[in-house]
């Protein structure tokens, strides 16, 4: 297959002595032609600074290994072995700097500020300068037909490499320590990893070869070199994954896509190195077997992908279409309930008889009790999903809950529950939404005043807050009939609703928990229960991390 | 910036021939002080041998090849662009030993 490219037979001679031709074939080529492909089949789905940067760096790793290769393959003269080389560092340092741009760009989601793209321009300047004039390779070495760098330049890319894979290190770490999303977090981390072990692994092929190389260390160094380019598909396999499971770029890339393909590259690029032609002959076969194979199961994972798709359109649109209902209802209500505050109130209507207040006053009852049920779909339904808006502020949990302690305790004891309170010392800062974390705290009181045995003549509420460690921990503690083991999946469900409760409150929405646990998360918290035996009843709990802030 | 310097390195490189090639030839002891080493990685081969550096546009074939018979720099080239160098106390390296004693121009 060579044959054709040999000028220099000594070289050739010297490269089969060193290292297998097969090897350096399949080291360079599939890696970098998967990489290509990937480089541009998200180039073309998704044309934006982000897409356009890794398609950059899949090109120039694709020229960097085609020109790696040439230099490999002595037996092409002197000239040409002097002329692939050359540019090589070149090359390898703008990689880097892409791959350090790529992730920026990708975590921040905002292009490179001046001062880091005049500080990169500099760090590139000396490498490109001397690759321009030639200082870079001081002669062509013909006894090892291998060119001869000079150790200084070698050694100020060694820097340069070193900068932007220690910052591409740095930025990660930092950008995934300041984001809140925990999706989010993951997108980054796992991104962040695919790139640096990527730079980690050309790093240290590329450059500690050359200086173990000058050092004379080992013969044939050289030869580990090509194990640096094993980085690559790992960065696609990462690539791959984020952009399958958290839709990186907005592509709709199947698993099952990528898997066939890459099956079809790797059985090809046995081509490379088989020699016999009955194994050509049964590769052939099997390739195109498998290619067939391949590419039906797409098309039928293809088909149910969109199957699901449209279901989920469809679910979304009904529930738009509830949401919607419920505002309607929800101002329906609320136009009666003023209706009937204004009737018993107001003396602009005239006096009401008096027979008719009962009525009014049921009737106002009635239209709140609808409003605040429809409120409870929507508030619990938004949480929920995470739609609810939030308004983050630093808050004392302490002061908001001896002020919900204020509100109910009064409610507790008209209804003839005990009503026991503890509020510990301790630092109860954190970043939060008072308002909708009074609610939350507020619907647990009122689900332990509503769910309350009132046969039993020791009913009663006992709620705690207190500082345990780095958690603010506030738990409401009923004497109420228990849940069930087959109501326990769906307690913190929208809609989802427990029989015992149904039976004891049968106005209740099965949104209130729902939405106590999305508040909850959103604080980056949890909300939970345990029964509180030997006793009866339950003690619902919501567990917030405190934060190291002070209000004062 | 990467095209364009590969662009002209190629031209340097390539076209004008413009770099300089180091090998080791094979160096007759009855003519010259010729280098001799023991270990390959030092005489690649080569042995007895003097070491030669010259400017890729002026090197023969056989130069590369390693099957040059009594290589001589072109008598019109400056010793910039092609300089034989023969074995002496001045121009030895670690693992090598010279032959024979002739004085060389």
């Amino acid at each position: 297959m060579l044959l054709p490219f040999i000028n220099v037979q000594y070289c050739y001679n010297y490269l089969i002595d060193q290292i297998p031709v097969a090897l350096l074939l399949y080291s360079h080529i599939p890696t970098s032609l998967v990489s290509l492909f990937l480089g541009v089949f998200i180039l073309y789905k998704e044309k934006n600074r982000q897409s356009f940067i890794l398609f950059l760096i899949t090109f120039l790793f694709t020229a960097w290994c085609f020109l790696d290769l040439i230099s490999w393959f002595f037996f092409v003269g002197s000239s040409k072995v002097m002329s692939a080389w050359s540019p090589l560092d070149l090359i390898s340092l703008v990689i880097f700097f892409l791959a350090y741009y790529f992730l920026y760009t990708y975590t921040t989601k905002k292009d490179l500020p001046l001062w880091q793209w005049l500080f990169s321009i500099l760090i590139i300047l000396p490498t490109a300068i001397s690759t321009f004039i030639g200082s870079n390779l001081i002669y062509y070495d013909s006894n090892s037909c291998t060119a001869i760098e000079d150790g200084k330049i070698t050694g100020l890319l060694f820097i340069a490499s070193a900068i932007f894979t220690i910052s591409s290190i740095i930025l990660s770490v930092f950008q995934y320590k300041k984001c809140k999303d925990d999706n989010k977090k993951k997108e980054i981390l796992l991104i962040s990893i695919g790139i640096i072990i990527f730079l980690v692994f050309f790093f240290s092929a590329l450059l500690l070869v050359s200086l173990f190389s000058d050092s004379g260390a080992s013969d044939y160094v050289y030869n580990y070199q090509i194990y640096g380019l094993f980085g690559m598909p790992l960065l696609v396999l990462f690539l791959l994954y984020t952009i399958i499971k958290f839709k990186a770029f907005d592509i709709k890339l199947l698993g099952v896509q990528a898997l066939v393909w890459a099956q079809i590259v790797l059985i090809s690029s046995q081509f490379l190195f088989i020699q016999n032609n009955v194994n050509k002959i049964l590769t052939a076969i099997t390739l195109v077997i498998s290619s067939i194979v391949g590419l039906i199961i797409v098309r039928s994972v293809k088909k149910e992908v969109s199957l699901r798709e449209s279901l989920e359109v469809a679910n979304k649109g009904q529930e738009n279409l509830i949401h919607i209902m419920n505002h309607q209802i929800k101002g329906f209500f609320g136009i009666a309930r003023n209706i009937f505050a204004e009737l018993l109130g107001s003396e602009d209507y005239g006096h009401m008889p008096e027979e008719s207040k009962p009525l009014l006053e049921k009737g106002l009852q009635s239209t709140s009790a609808g409003v605040d049920y429809v409120q409870d779909i929507l508030k619990g339904s938004s949480a929920e999903k995470g739609t609810l808006p939030y308004d983050m502020k630093p808050m004392d949990v302490k002061v908001m809950v001896l002020s919900v302690l204020d509100e109910q305790k009064d409610i507790a004891i008209k209804k003839g529950l005990l009503f026991e309170s503890n509020v510990n010392e301790g630092k109860y800062d954190i970043i939060g939404d008072a308002v909708q974390l009074k609610e939350a705290f507020k619907n647990l009181i009122t689900n332990a005043i509503k769910y309350n045995d009132y046969n039993d003549p020791n009913r009663g509420i006992k709620v705690k807050l207190e500082c345990k460690g780095n958690k603010i921990i506030f738990s409401v503690k009923d004497t109420g009939v228990g849940i069930s083991e087959e109501d326990k999946p769906r307690l913190f469900t929208a809609g989802g609703m427990g029989k015992n409760s149904m039976k004891l409150n049968v106005e209740a929405s099965g949104f209130g928990l729902a939405f106590v646990k999305g508040v909850a998360e959103k604080h980056n918290g949890t909300v939970g229960f345990r029964p509180n035996k030997p006793e009866k009843g339950t003690t619902f709990y919501i567990e917030l991390p405190a934060t190291k802030i002070s209000l004062k | 910036m990467i095209v364009l310097t590969s662009g002209y390195r190629y031209y340097q490189y390539e076209i004008k021939k413009n770099f300089i090639i180091k090998l080791n030839t094979i160096c007759d002891p009855n003519i010259s002080n010729c280098f001799t080493a023991e270990s390959e990685d030092i005489n690649f081969g080569q042995d007895p041998y003097e070491k030669v550096s010259i400017v890729a546009k002026y090197a023969p074939v056989c130069l590369e090849e390693h099957i040059c018979d009594h290589f001589l720099c072109p008598p019109d080239l400056v010793t910039s662009k092609c300089v034989i160098t023969y074995c002496s106390e001045d121009t030895i390296s670690d693992g090598e030993s010279c032959i024979n004693n002739i004085n060389n121009k």
